[in-house]
């Protein structure tokens, strides 16, 4: 009897690893939630008072069903909003407001420098190296989910 | 004998020269007969090229209203003179194409924010009319995008810009032109060595 305890334990890891729910967003490998929407690695640039700054993360949403973003506020920003830099092409880069504010299920929409981001602005604090800001997103899914990313310069 | 040497001489004297010349990189411009008054971070007068002459340069362009792709551009010149071994002379600059906004304060506490408010770097603005022509001289191209008024009456606008960061030699010669945002450091560096 005692000899089936280790491949007990063997079929119990092998179970559990199959049925974790792996993405892929770029070189990056993320277990999705078993339900709903979860924020990593968020992390904001640099800004001055009055000025502009992005936040940028991985949003994991592990629901079946797309789910929209429905609102996005700080208390270090008078406004914020889903923007995308998009190339316009010869060398030109551009910046707009995100007309798609949606991140499907069961996988991984990636907020990354020179793509999508959370744009804040009127900044109503200055943004330096080694502060955080704090973020709250309301999903229609998923409801609020506040993040607190940390201010830094590089990638 | 002493014809054959000499023959052999000039030949390889020639050849050297050739080499010299293939391997050097051509200019793609020459700044050097220009003359351009900017204001820098500290509200001092900067004359571009003059005052930067016998120094490399690299140059980016942003504006402060910009997080993501001139933080980007900004982000990358900083990290040209955290990894190269020895950067010598070498200045670093970031020109604005939005002067309207991006005072000689606005740039010092844009700087301060990426802590870069110190040499070798330096931030440039200049009234619109010169900084029009500036951006014109460097190839440049901007357009307003996106405004929005709000109540108070002050106005947010975006502006779609050439992504470029420009390696400017000793003799303000322009080297080479890159993707501000998308060009490994690495190459720059490497370029930025051969100066």
């Amino acid at each position: 009897m005692n000899k089936f305890i280790p491949l007990l334990f063997l079929a119990i890891i092998l179970t559990t690893a199959s049925c974790a729910q792996e993405e892929t967003a770029g070189e990056q490998e993320f277990v999705l939630p078993d339900d709903g929407i979860e924020i990593v690695d968020a992390w904001a640039r640099p800004g001055r008072v009055n000025g502009v700054s992005a936040i940028y993360m991985h949003v994991l949403n592990g629901s079946a069903d797309t789910d929209t973003l429905l609102a996005l506020s700080s208390p270090s920003a008078g406004l914020v909003e889903l923007h995308e830099t998009f190339d316009r092409g010869e060398g030109m880069m551009g910046m707009r407001e995100s007309e798609e504010p949606y991140f499907p299920g069961k996988s991984v929409v990636s907020m990354r420098p020179g793509g999508l981001h959370v744009m804040l602005m009127q900044l109503n604090e200055a943004l330096n190296e080694g502060q955080e800001v704090e973020l709250n997103l309301v999903f229609s899914g998923a409801g609020e989910i506040s993040v607190t990313a940390p201010v830094r310069s590089r990638d | 004998m002493f014809t054959g040497n000499r023959k052999l001489l000039v030949t390889l004297f020639s050849i050297t020269l050739f080499l010299i010349a293939a391997c050097s990189s051509p200019a793609l411009d020459d700044y050097s007969d220009v003359r351009f008054e900017l204001l820098n971070q500290d509200g001092e007068t900067v004359i571009f090229p003059d005052d930067f002459e016998g120094s490399p340069l690299v140059m980016g362009f942003i504006y402060t209203h910009c997080p993501d792709i001139c933080s980007f551009i900004t982000t990358n010149v900083k990290k040209v003179y955290q990894h190269i071994d020895d950067p010598g002379d070498t200045r670093f600059v970031l020109v604005t194409f939005d002067p309207e906004r991006d005072t000689p304060e606005v740039l010092r506490e844009y700087a301060r924010a990426f802590e870069m408010d110190r040499e070798p770097f330096h931030f440039l603005t200049g009234s619109t009319e010169v900084i029009d022509e500036f951006m014109k001289r460097v190839s440049v191209r901007t357009q307003e995008s996106y405004s929005r008024e709000f109540d108070d009456g002050n106005r947010m606008y975006f502006i779609n810009h050439s992504d470029k960061i420009l390696l400017i030699d000793q003799r303000s010669r322009l080297i080479f032109d890159y993707g501000g945002s998308m060009t490994p450091v690495d190459i720059i560096i490497e370029d930025l060595e051969k100066l």
